[in-house]
């Protein structure tokens, strides 16, 4: 497992967060948690995360418009991004590779192999990237 | 107003996001990451786990529903060999046999068994299958079977799921693979179902070039066919 990294967890519900926060951080990940879009933008003020986990489904703007923000920040154009949505049908999962996710987690997620699922996406981004973050 | 669909898909977002939390957690506890469990903790936070896994097959099909009426549900095509899903499937729903002392076996054509099509789909039929098979089963046994039959048109490749239960009566055989039809009340001791279940398993391989069908003798058993045409090899 990838050591230390940082990671913006952008989820609304208190519960799921709660528990991606729990998976990450029992194998060394930093999260910075936050509820909404605008939350994620000002925490992106000071932290540079490794990995922007974010749902979709959000109060105000959605997942889609907040990548699309996050992406036009030439600091954030190449920072893996992964959607973590329950709208898990074929058409969501491919508006978020359209967005510019580079990858995306159904919900219900497999809590038992999660943290693996998020460090092998942020591997595979690491190892096709021109950008060494 | 939401279209129907969006309604669909909008419920099932609303579901699945607290069974996120809910089988996230009871995963956790069972892989006892947080501690050990006793016996009976144990027991009971598997009943948490099977149920909310219940649910979620319920929201799966309830959205598979609306997709397969608009013509929406687009199959993903991939190569992958069928024994080896079928070897998983028997392992994961072990456990509901023995409970009932149910023989489960599979027998298979060849060690591997590559086929072209839509991967969860096709584990979906086979698990729906089985899952019917054990609970209309109080005594004997459920198998799988495999068996590749040549025809003009090029191989076929049989999957019979067998099973020494109740057993179905012919006047509801013509219905049961339409929506909301389950078997008459009196002939099913579980009267909770939806009828979802086999109308999508038809759907399905219906979408996959497939074909299901089903023959079943009243008070001996039900044999359920998928019939799936193997491509050649070129």
């Amino acid at each position: 497992m990838t050591n230390n990294l940082k990671i913006l967890l952008v989820e609304d519900n208190s519960d799921n967060s709660t528990l991606f926060t729990y998976l990450l951080n029992r194998v060394g990940y930093t999260v910075t948690a936050v509820t909404s879009s605008e939350d994620a933008l000002k925490a992106l003020e000071t932290l540079v995360p490794d990995i922007i986990l974010c749902d979709i489904s959000l109060p105000g703007e959605n997942g889609h418009g907040l990548l699309k923000r996050i992406r036009s920040h030439s600091a954030f154009q190449n920072t893996c991004a992964i959607a973590v949505s329950a709208y898990a049908r074929e058409e969501d999962k491919i508006r978020c590779k359209e967005t510019g996710y580079d990858d995306f987690i159904e919900k219900p997620i497999e809590a038992t192999s999660f943290a693996q699922q998020v460090t092998s996406i942020y591997e595979r981004k690491k190892s096709t990237s021109n950008r060494s973050f | 107003l939401l279209s129907k669909d969006s309604f669909l898909a909008a419920m099932s977002h609303n579901l699945r996001t607290p069974l996120n939390s809910i089988i996230g957690f009871t995963d956790i506890l069972l892989a006892k990451i947080p501690g050990s469990l006793n016996e009976e903790q144990e027991k009971q936070l598997q009943i948490v786990s099977r149920c909310s896994r219940q649910l979620l097959v319920l929201i799966r099909q309830l959205l598979d529903v609306g997709l397969i009426q608009h013509d929406k549900l687009d199959p993903v095509i991939d190569n992958f060999d069928i024994n080896q899903i079928i070897s998983n499937v028997i392992q994961e729903i072990k456990p509901l046999a023995d409970q009932k002392k149910i023989e489960l076996s599979a027998t298979y054509v060849k060690g591997q068994l590559f086929i072209r099509t839509d991967k969860k789909l096709i584990r979906q039929v086979i698990v729906n299958l089985l899952d019917n098979a054990i609970k209309y089963t109080d005594k004997g046994s459920v198998s799988v079977i495999e068996e590749i039959r040549k025809n003009s048109s090029g191989d076929l490749l049989e999957i019979r799921v067998i099973d020494t239960g109740c057993g179905i009566r012919e006047s509801d055989l013509t219905d049961i693979f339409k929506l909301y039809t389950t078997v008459s009340k009196k002939d099913d001791p579980y009267g909770e179902h939806t009828g979802l279940g086999l109308m999508l398993c038809c759907k399905y391989c219906e979408l996959l070039g497939m074909k299901l069908t089903c023959e079943s003798t009243f008070g001996k058993g039900t044999t359920f066919v998928i019939h799936i045409p193997l491509e050649t090899k070129s």
